[in-house]
């Protein structure tokens, strides 16, 4: 610091003020480099600096005006005369700013110190990631999810999810949420597609979750029943007991049910339940009044294949246009086999038409050579034509590929 | 020689499979599927059976562990960043590229001539030699729709009575001589000149220009009104080109004329026959049928760079792999 204030110092033609700033600004420096408490007042210092200053420059001044030939030399001179008077004041300060730094030297150790402090826990920044893996290997969480079997690929596009699981420590916030599970009839295997399926179940209050599976008690569903529903649709635990009542009641009103009827489409089907309440006004709609199944009819295709409400409506209804109007089965045909209202539109023309070509749709059971409905979309190729066409499977692929 | 010409080996490492997946294979698209339906559809098959077999083993990761004050562990484990189920199964749907010699529509079914990975540099090879393309289309008398196929609104009707067999060939006929008259102009050299004469000398030619269509023949093979069958033989078409003519039959038959069915008997050198069906595009079989094409075009190296202007007979004799 001192040698700075020397170098200011000998600028000769340099104004004042600005002199004066620097010595300002230095002093501060020193001040806050010494600490505050060292220096017994700043003014006093900041003063005496600018008096001096102003002297010297008065000086300088002089030098200039009388001696212009030799101003160099004179300012050296003049400048080594000055010096002690600036080394004594600043000597005093040099000295209080030494004691405040040999304070700190004790405390910060050497570049080639040794250390004894533990410093496993210091490691470079984590950066940004968007997936998983960056965490995999230090997280213990992560490891036991993985061990228990958890997709972790398939939930690590919501961000939210990501943040949670970072989060959550296993021991602590996950087994009783797994002990739940367990005891809720989750197969160990079944764990992992429990949580890839409802990664959002360690959000959910404990509590909470035991009312939901009290509710489905209170309404005699027995243990085996609430084991599937559970092991078959993990996100049904997301719903609040009053939403799943509400549903349940709907499917009851809406479609004339009786109540171990909801149980039993509530276990066959939980996703239906569960399902946008729009999709399945649309589907319902498009049932009763598209096709015109009656109640009874309904009732039928929500006992054996309630996945006719989630199927897209557009694809039942093409399903069901081709059946009833192409291939002249009655409605109660269908409704007694319910399943091929799943079966897409071409595999069923296909077959058809096969059939068609060998002179064997023949659909009525009344009549020999009856070929059932549910035989011609279920199967293979290969069982098709043994069991129904009883064609080679080479006629048969040559026949798809003149499609 | 001949005793030890194949060595059967059997594998079950993905990572061999994959290298192998590089080449042309020969699909049947069925109608209503798009092409990319077919894309997706192949790739996925791929990349589940891929995924079931042997896959590669998580990378080692090394830890230096304990505490820095003591002497230091050096722990070398499988590393759980590189484990499947945290980054995702070993073949992904991006991990497969491929093409087609022609986008097809999806009205269309029928051959369909894909690349899979590097074969689709072959692919475009071929894409642009011009092959030939066979098409069965049949078409139905007595109605027109909006968009000339018969899955669109119904806008016309009318009596198909009085059309017959002869008429119809009459047509056909006249408009494959049409046609055959603008091959000339097309090819790419001045009518007038002695290059047109010698080229016309050599008999069909393919245009200069790969985005006009061009037909080489109209057949009417089957004529059981309403109903009837029309064999084309073209290059550079599309598909509503096809049925356009199917709709100018009709009117010029003093009825109308829509268009059932669009179906794509061979394309070049790769025929129907060889197609893999939809319940046959697994890892096996599209194996199979790389290995069969790429004998294919060994037989046939014209297809990838075509020099003569003229149609000649290909090299035919393609044996099956079964």
């Amino acid at each position: 610091m001192t040698s700075r204030l020397y170098t200011l110092l000998r600028l000769k033609s340099c104004n004042t003020n600005e002199i004066k700033n620097f010595i300002i600004q230095n002093v501060n420096c020193i001040i806050k480099n010494s600490k505050l408490s060292y220096c017994s007042s700043a003014n006093i210092l900041k003063d005496k600096a600018t008096n001096d200053i102003n002297d010297k420059s008065k000086n300088v001044m002089l030098n200039n005006i009388g001696y212009e030939k030799s101003t160099g030399n004179v300012l050296a001179r003049d400048n080594e005369l000055k010096r002690p008077r600036n080394i004594e004041f600043l000597e005093k300060n040099v000295y209080k700013i030494d004691d405040a730094v040999e304070e700190i030297d004790e405390k910060l150790p050497g570049p080639f110190d040794q250390c004894n402090e533990d410093l496993s826990h210091i490691g470079p920044y984590i950066t940004g990631t968007y997936n998983f893996a960056k965490f995999a290997n230090d997280s213990h969480t992560i490891q036991q999810l993985v061990k228990l079997g958890v997709e972790l690929y398939k939930i690590e596009s919501d961000r939210e999810v990501l943040e949670m699981f970072l989060k959550l420590d296993f021991e602590r916030d996950m087994k009783p949420y797994i002990q739940f599970l367990y005891d809720c009839g989750v197969s160990s295997e079944n764990l992992g597609f429990f949580i890839t399926r409802f990664p959002k179940i360690f959000k959910e209050d404990i509590d909470d979750l035991h009312t939901r599976i009290r509710y489905l008690r209170a309404h005699d569903f027995n243990i085996t029943m609430i084991q599937t529903i559970v092991n078959k649709h993990p996100p049904w635990l997301a719903f609040k007991t009053q939403e799943i009542d509400h549903r349940l009641g709907y499917f009851q009103n809406n479609f004339k049910l009786n109540g171990s009827q909801v149980r039993s489409l509530a276990v066959k089907c939980p996703k239906l339940i569960t399902y946008d309440m729009k999709r399945i006004r649309h589907s319902s709609f498009a049932i009763k009044e598209e096709m015109g199944f009656t109640e009874l009819e309904i009732h039928r295709i929500l006992h054996k294949a309630p996945r006719v409400l989630i199927r897209a409506r557009t694809e039942v209804v093409k399903t069901f246009d081709y059946l009833h109007n192409y291939m002249n089965l009655s409605h109660g045909i269908i409704s007694r086999e319910p399943t091929i209202l799943l079966c897409r539109k071409r595999r069923l023309e296909v077959r058809h038409r096969f059939l068609v070509e060998l002179k064997k749709d023949q659909y009525d059971p009344t009549k020999p050579l009856y070929v059932s409905p549910l035989c011609l979309v279920t199967g293979t190729d290969n069982e098709f034509c043994e069991k129904v066409a009883r064609a080679s499977i080479h006629t048969y692929n040559d026949f798809l590929r003149a499609f | 020689m001949s005793a030890i010409g194949t060595v059967t080996k059997y594998v079950d490492d993905a990572r061999i499979i994959y290298k192998a997946l590089n080449g042309v294979v020969v699909l049947y698209k069925s109608p209503v599927l798009h092409f990319n339906n077919v894309r997706e559809t192949v790739i996925s098959n791929l990349c589940r059976e891929l995924n079931d077999m042997r896959t590669r083993p998580p990378m080692k990761h090394v830890a230096i562990e304990g505490e820095t004050t003591k002497p230091m562990k050096v722990v070398v484990r499988s590393s759980f960043a590189d484990h499947p189920l945290v980054v995702g199964p070993r073949y992904q749907l991006n991990d497969f590229r491929m093409g087609a010699t022609k986008i097809m529509h999806k009205d269309v079914s029928g051959v369909l001539v894909c690349g899979i990975n590097a074969g689709n540099q072959l692919i475009h090879k071929i894409k642009t030699s011009q092959s030939l393309r066979f098409y069965k289309i049949k078409g139905l008398l007595g109605e027109a729709t909006d968009n000339y196929f018969h899955t669109g609104k119904v806008v016309e009707k009318s009596t198909y009575t009085h059309v017959r067999r002869g008429h119809l060939d009459k047509l056909c006929s006249s408009m494959q001589s049409t046609h055959q008259r603008k091959m000339f102009e097309l090819c790419g050299v001045d009518i007038q000149s002695q290059a047109a004469y010698e080229l016309a000398v050599k008999g069909l030619l393919r245009p200069a220009d790969s985005n006009i269509p061009m037909i080489y023949t109209v057949k009417c093979v089957d004529f059981s009104p309403p109903e009837f069958m029309l064999e084309v033989v073209c290059t550079n078409e599309t598909d509503l080109y096809l049925k356009a003519i199917i709709h100018d039959l009709g009117l010029k038959l003093r009825s109308n004329a829509t268009c059932t069915q669009v179906l794509c008997i061979q394309d070049g050198l790769f025929n129907i026959k060889h197609a893999l069906l939809s319940k046959h595009w697994t890892l096996q079989n599209i194996i199979t049928n790389i290995q069969m094409c790429q004998n294919v075009i060994n037989q046939n190296k014209d297809i990838l760079h075509q020099k003569n202007p003229a149609l000649i007979e290909p090299n035919n004799d393609i044996d099956t792999i079964e």
